[in-house]
């Protein structure tokens, strides 16, 4: 080996690397391409290194190696530019690799192109002389051809479109490189010196630059330790290998030789840790860094997941992990938040996703992952019996997602979700290694999700109000306390608001659309603070409004919007007419009113009561004004609102005693009952008004039906029936535009309704019938029963009580039919007379 | 194909035609456009909850039925269902939320919902202004995967965070700093991030508010320093070209005896501005990176909805992401001045050029907003032009409504507003007009005429100075985007004129009208201060 041997060793073995880290790498064309490149170098540099050594088995193999590399080389360019262009590969490549592939095999045995070297020694040097022919010139004039050949395609390619020129740049740089390494072999200078073969590396690292500059393809990377130490040693051992009699010589001028093995350990020492440090310098920045290996990803993935236990942060860890080992378009996880509900996607890879998606529990998908461990393959799955049961529209929307692949989410033997792997390039095929590589990231998220999940229930149990999401009173008064600390030096606005009459409204509508209305108001009030405070429920009906930075101008403005909006958000509602709600809400704020945690409560309080006790409706900044005043004001004359609408009431009345004498009877004295029922039972002056305004009313839509059917000796016909049963929804529309007087409706619209669910119009039951409207149906059957009409008789006192009590539990309130039926035993409720209880006509 | 593949596959024709091909369109065919997608648009916002909350009942069937059933709209008609965000009264299925400030104390927020198909037109709709922002004529354009982009937008929920967003699902622009890392950065942090990114990595593309993009180009000389703040270690990171420019530019500037200037740096391929007052910074911008910028259109409510051209000469329209009318000058403000008058409005091809139009749309595609006005003005300034080779109308962005000032694409100010402001100072003043005006260095600002209560002025030290203090701090104080323009573009915008007391009375008596408070024309603004000058000659 010469003195510059090194040079083609430190080529052969950077290809050596190039190549091991390219067939790592994802292949496509262009990696594909740049590795026949590499292998034509390798082979050019290698058989010239080892010809020159006359390595085993003769340097005239090697010369056929070196020649063979030499030849590849050109065809190696030509797929590489095309595949860098994205140019399709043209005949005339293959057509050149052909004719190219027989001239070598016609050569090596009598060398008729080109003959080996002949070996001469001269004066102790061995060398290599050629003896070269006019018949080289086949090779040179085939190579010629494909390059000019392929150089026109560049010309044509960089001539379209000036960006691809300057992509081209480092490789046109690369190929003159070599060109010129080549001729100036013939230069006296480098006599001795392999310049060609530095010129092949230099050309293989521009090649390198123009693949990276394009950040076209994803790397594995194989910069593990144990590799980059090998590399180091190679080089160093290299190093030394060349330059140890340099340092011989260098060494022996200042010590003694004793000294030379201690000098030759350190010095090999830092050259290596030199070498290696500088191979991982340069693999780190030129290669991808995130490129791990998928085992060594998965660690990572499992490490971070487990280090948390939010839902969120563990979701986005697998669409990460599995978006960066996988080469897919879209990942959605879909998770299914109610027991027997949707699987619903609720995390995307892409902020901008579609997050519509959702499968159904039955769906057959679903019921396959329940049944298998494995990753559902949707080509795979397309061939399953379960699949015949797919929906055409289930099909359409994942064959439009592009589906490749679904991997459950379990919990024991509960599906809790589902990942879908979605790619809308058909030609992206999902590998056995990612199937494996899903599977083993769904095990490892799923005890993560379960964890979180569990975690997440307890956290929110001890911090929320179940029903409206906010935040508890417990949980409250901590977040109260801490932003008070915080806020010393700001401002601190504290602002409570009480639902009016809430009672009341339980009681007009029944506890299930109160607490409707309840989780309606929690969801203005979170809206509205947004992120500039905190909201929680104070009490069954309080709501509480922490507004740090906020002094008492912004937070009435904030209030007195929530307030409107509350005011506003039951006039949506088409459906059933309900009232409007009202609050009175007080606010404070530190340190203008108050100057601890207590004091600002205590202020805010009292604001509130204040409020209630002025007429309620109202907004009340806290005021030092009325803070003596308020303890002692504890009644006010708040005004029988509802006893306003007594001169509308008798009107309609009037017209339905016009109409049908036996209607306006009837109603006054289920109006009797009803509100006698109601005080026992021990309801507030509000609702008994509202009751007997009600019962009032309760048959005001008979004024709709023709007289003929109202007052009908004979059975009524199917059709008839139908007619009478229509007078509830005519009360209700008479009802309906007197919009005072809408606080009555649900006692009407419920007076048919059954305790079982069978009555109408709605055919709700139990205690989601108001308890108003139960109230009335007791009464209104009761006067029924015991009037007189033209088809039956009166039933005695004593039937319509055994009547009641038959029907208590199916048509009746049994709690209220208890009550009414000992009230009229004990005489508090007397029967009514009436000309109707004697002999006269139809009832309800 | 993406655009990223499509590139890799250099399909430049493709891509020119895909995104920008609507330049090519005859006044017909932009028509054509505009009506078959309003079709489908009409039967989506018509049957929807939101739809019918306008319509009461009544069912369009036609554009000309659509145009005499739905009146114009404001943010207020929507406000009741957009911010209660209720899926199933919309017209499409929303996937994002879009929101921005409202009226400063009034109502903080508004939110605007986008839908799948939105997002797509909104997508393709950026391309097509990057693509643009790059070429130099038609069908040539410069824009790589490999490119860079500083981030000079805020990020989401505002509608510029949707800007990388949607350019991500199309090519993989690297953005300075990452999108994800943005959005905990305070604004200043942002830039200083991306600057020092754009330093390492070199930058091919910036996008802002005009205004905002000046503060940001002119804080890049403060960062790099006059004085050589550049550490070793520093450059170390950086890619070699981008040190030897560094270099080269340092020595530059002591030769020409000037601070560092972005275009020392940076050759920018791209560079787009978007909001208002953006004429008063293009030629500065143009100065200090070189590249003239082009503008685009753009609101929280409607997403992209215009762009110039290679040209800077107008911008166009896209058709496919609104249905365009437009209401005239004299109509909007015969409208202002009486409500019940229902002004007229215009479609693309009935404008006229050189006449100022109030922009009114109908977003489509599933939008939510119909026969809407944003608010904004727009001159025609042209029907076809040749250098484009355009045959479709082009406009130039004037400025909002008369009645809301906005000061530099910032913050916009109403009579509400002022008037709350007012209220809220306690100041004496019993007579104001406001007016956008500009200083010597063609730099917005508010400018307040005021007159005080004449009893208050024995009583209360009241000078233009305390006033303007008072009043700024108050306009703080309701808005938060008022703080944001000291703090993040370091001006103050308010100036405060005195008048003497009687003016507006003596104006009144002259003209026998009062004057309009917000915005009045300019020769009534002359005639009020003449009015003063009246009363002084009476002394």
């Amino acid at each position: 080996m010469g003195t510059y041997g090194y040079i083609s060793m430190i080529a052969m073995l950077c290809y050596g690397f190039m190549l091991l880290t390219f067939l790592a790498a994802k292949r496509n064309k262009l990696v594909n391409s740049f590795l026949i490149v590499l292998v034509g170098l390798i082979f050019w540099t290698g058989g010239s290194v080892f010809m020159r050594t006359e390595l085993w088995p003769s340097y005239k193999f090697w010369f056929q190696v070196s020649l063979l590399g030499i030849l590849l080389l050109p065809y190696a360019y030509y797929r590489f530019t095309l595949a860098f262009g994205g140019v399709r590969e043209h005949k005339t490549g293959k057509a050149y690799l052909i004719i190219i592939l027989l001239c070598f095999l016609i050569n090596i045995p009598g060398g008729i192109l080109l003959k080996s070297p002949e070996l001469v020694e001269k004066n102790g040097v061995r060398s290599f002389v050629y003896d070269i022919n006019l018949n080289v010139c086949v090779f040179f004039f085939a190579a010629a051809a494909l390059l000019i050949h392929m150089f026109w395609i560049l010309y044509r390619l960089c001539r379209k479109n000036l960006n691809m020129k300057r992509q081209y740049e480092p490789i046109i740089a690369g190929i003159l490189v070599l060109f010129v390494g080549n001729m100036l072999i013939a230069v006296p200078f480098f006599t001795g010196f392999p310049i060609d073969l530095l010129c092949g590396l230099i050309n293989a690292f521009f090649l390198l630059y123009a693949l990276i500059k394009r950040r076209l393809f994803r790397l594995q990377l194989l910069a593990s330790p144990g590799l980059c130490y090998a590399v180091g040693l190679f080089l160093s051992l290299l190093l030394f290998f060349n330059l140890s009699p340099y340092l011989q010589e260098l060494i022996g001028q200042y010590a003694p030789s004793r000294y030379y093995p201690l000098f030759y350990a350190v010095l090999f020492l830092v050259i290596y840790t030199a070498f290696t440090f500088l191979w991982r310098l340069l693999v780190n920045n030129v290669f991808v860094k995130e490129e791990l290996h998928q085992a060594e990803k998965l660690k990572e993935f499992s490490l971070s997941v487990s280090r948390t236990l939010d839902l969120k942060e563990i979701m986005s860890e697998t669409i990460r992990i599995i978006k960066e080992t996988m080469d897919v378009d879209s990942i959605y996880i879909c998770m299914q938040e109610q027991p027997q509900g949707l699987y619903r996607a609720l995390y995307s890879d892409k902020p901008l996703n579609d997050l519509s998606v959702s499968l159904e529990e039955q769906n057959p998908m679903i019921q396959w992952m329940l049944l298998n461990d494995e990753p559902l393959i949707y080509q795979e799955f397309k061939y399953t019996v379960e699949y015949k049961s797919m929906w055409e529209s289930e099909k359409n929307e994942l064959e439009k997602m592009g589906l490749r692949c679904c991997v459950a989410l379990k919990d024991a033997h509960s599906l809790t979700g589902v990942i879908l792997i979605a790619s809308r390039n058909s030609r992206k095929t999902l590998l056995n290694v990612d199937v494996q590589m899903l599977s083993s990231v769904s095990s490892v998220a799923s005890i993560a999700i379960k964890n979180a999940k569990l975690y997440e229930r307890a956290y929110l149990e001890a911090r929320t109000d179940e029903m409206t999401g906010l935040l508890n009173r417990k949980y409250f008064y901590e977040v109260l306390n801490e932003e008070f600390e915080k806020n010393r030096d700001g401002s601190l606005a504290l602002a409570i608001i009480n639902v009016d009459d809430f009672k009341l409204y339980n009681q007009l509508y029944g506890q299930k659309e109160g607490d409707r209305c309840l989780i309606r108001i929690a969801d203005i009030i979170r809206r509205s603070v947004g992120d500039s405070g905190y909201t929680a429920r104070y009490s069954g009906k309080e709501f509480a409004v922490l507004l740090p930075k906020y002094d008492i101008y912004s937070a009435r403005n904030l209030v007195e919007s929530v307030a409107g909006q509350i005011y506003e958000m039951n006039n949506r509602y088409s459906e059933m007419k309900l009232k409007s709600v009202t609050v009175s809400a007080g606010i404070s704020a530190s340190p203008y009113a108050a100057k601890n945690v207590k004091e600002l409560v205590e202020t805010v309080d009292l604001a509130v009561y204040h409020v209630k006790h002025s007429g309620k409706n109202g907004i009340q900044v806290f005021d030092a004004m009325f803070q003596n005043v308020g303890g002692i004001q504890k009644k006010t004359d708040h005004v029988h609102i509802y006893q306003e609408y007594e001169s509308t009431i008798y009107a309609l009345t009037a017209a339905i005693d016009a109409k049908d004498h036996y209607t306006f009877s009837h109603s006054n004295n289920v109006a009797y009952y009803a509100t006698e029922l109601a005080s026992y039972i021990g309801l507030n002056a509000d609702v008994i008004e509202i009751i007997r305004q009600a019962a009032l009313l309760h048959d005001v839509g008979k004024i709709g039906i023709p007289e003929v059917i109202l007052n009908k000796q004979e059975r009524l016909t199917s059709d008839e029936y139908e007619v009478i049963k229509g007078h509830v929804e005519a009360s209700i529309d008479i009802v309906r535009h007197l919009p005072s007087l809408d606080y009555v409706i649900p006692a009407v619209i419920g007076h048919h309704e059954r305790y079982d669910g069978k009555g109408y119009p709605r055919r709700i039951a139990g205690e989601d019938i108001p308890l108003t409207a139960r109230v009335l149906c007791i009464a209104d059957s009761f006067d029924a029963m015991t009037s007189k009409r033209c088809y039956k008789k009166a039933y005695s006192f004593d039937l319509a009580i055994q009547n009641l009590l038959e029907g208590a539990g199916t048509q009746f309130d049994p709690e209220l039919v208890r009550v009414f039926v000992k009230c009229l035993k004990e005489g508090k409720i007397k029967l009514v007379d009436s000309e109707f209880s004697g002999n006269h006509k139809a009832s309800t | 194909m993406n655009l990223k593949e499509k590139l890799k596959k250099q399909q430049y024709k493709e891509i020119w035609q895909q995104y920008c091909g609507f330049l090519d369109l005859s006044m017909d065919g932009y028509m054509k456009i505009q009506k078959r997608l309003m079709e489908e648009q009409i039967q989506l916002w018509s049957s929807s909850g939101l739809g019918q909350s306008i319509l009461k009942g009544k069912h369009p069937k036609n554009l000309d039925e659509f145009r005499e059933m739905v009146p114009l709209t404001e943010y207020e008609d929507y406000a009741d269902i957009l911010l209660s965000k209720q899926p199933d009264m919309l017209p499409g299925n929303p996937i994002i939320w879009i929101q921005t400030t409202w009226e400063g104390g009034k109502h903080p927020i508004k939110v605007a919902p986008y839908t799948r198909s939105m997002l797509d037109t909104y997508r393709n709709n950026v391309v097509a202004c990057l693509i643009l922002s790059t070429s130099e004529e038609k069908g040539k354009f410069d824009v790589e995967a490999t490119d860079t982009f500083l981030y000079g937008l805020a990020p989401l929920p505002y509608a510029t965070g949707l800007f990388p967003l949607a350019l991500g699902e199309d090519i993989d622009i690297e953005f300075l700093p990452a999108v994800e890392d943005a959005v905990n950065m305070s604004f200043s942090e942002r830039n200083k991030a991306g600057f020092k990114l754009a330093m390492k990595k070199d930058l091919g593309f910036f996008f802002g508010l005009g205004s905002v993009a000046y503060a940001v180009s002119r804080s890049l000389s403060t960062m790099t320093g006059s004085g050589g703040g550049v550490h070793v270690s520093d450059l170390l990171k950086c890619k070699p070209h981008m040190i030897a420019r560094l270099l080269k530019a340092k020595q530059t500037c002591r030769q020409e005896k000037r601070g560092l200037m972005p275009k020392d740096l940076f050759r920018l391929k791209g560079f787009m501005v978007a909001g208002t007052d953006n004429q008063c910074y293009k030629d500065d911008l143009e100065k200090l990176w070189g590249i003239r910028p082009m503008e685009l259109f753009a609101g929280t409510e409607p997403s992209i909805i215009g762009t110039e051209t290679w040209t800077r000469k107008g911008m166009y329209f896209f058709p496919d992401t609104a249905f365009y009318e437009f209401i005239t000058e004299a109509d909007m403000l015969r409208n202002y001045e009486d409500p019940s008058f229902v002004p007229r409005t215009y479609l693309m091809d009935e404008v006229h050029p050189g006449e100022k139009y109030e922009l009114v749309f109908t977003i489509l595609k599933g939008g939510a907003f119909a026969r809407y006005r944003c608010g904004d003005m727009y001159r025609c300034v042209g029907l076809e032009n040749k250098e484009d080779e355009t045959r479709i109308p082009r406009f130039e962005y004037v400025d909002r409504v008369p009645w809301i000032i906005d000061i530099a694409g910032f913050t916009r100010i109403s009579e509400n507003g002022i008037r709350s402001v007012i209220k809220l100072s306690g100041l004496p003043i019993g007579n104001w007009v406001a007016a956008k005006e500009y200083n010597d260095k063609n730099r917005p600002y508010l400018h307040m005429y005021v007159e005080l209560e004449p009893d208050a002025l024995v009583k209360q030290a009241m000078s233009a100075d305390i006033l303007k203090e008072l009043l700024s701090t108050y306009f703080k104080y309701i808005d938060q985007d008022y703080r944001d323009l000291k703090k993040i573009l370091g001006m103050d915008p308010l100036v405060v004129t005195i008048l003497r007391c009687g003016t507006f009375h003596r104006f009144e008596e002259k003209t026998g009208k009062k004057i309009r408070q917000m915005s009045p024309p300019y020769y009534e603004l002359k005639e009020l201060l003449e009015a003063q000058d009246e009363i002084n000659s009476y002394r």
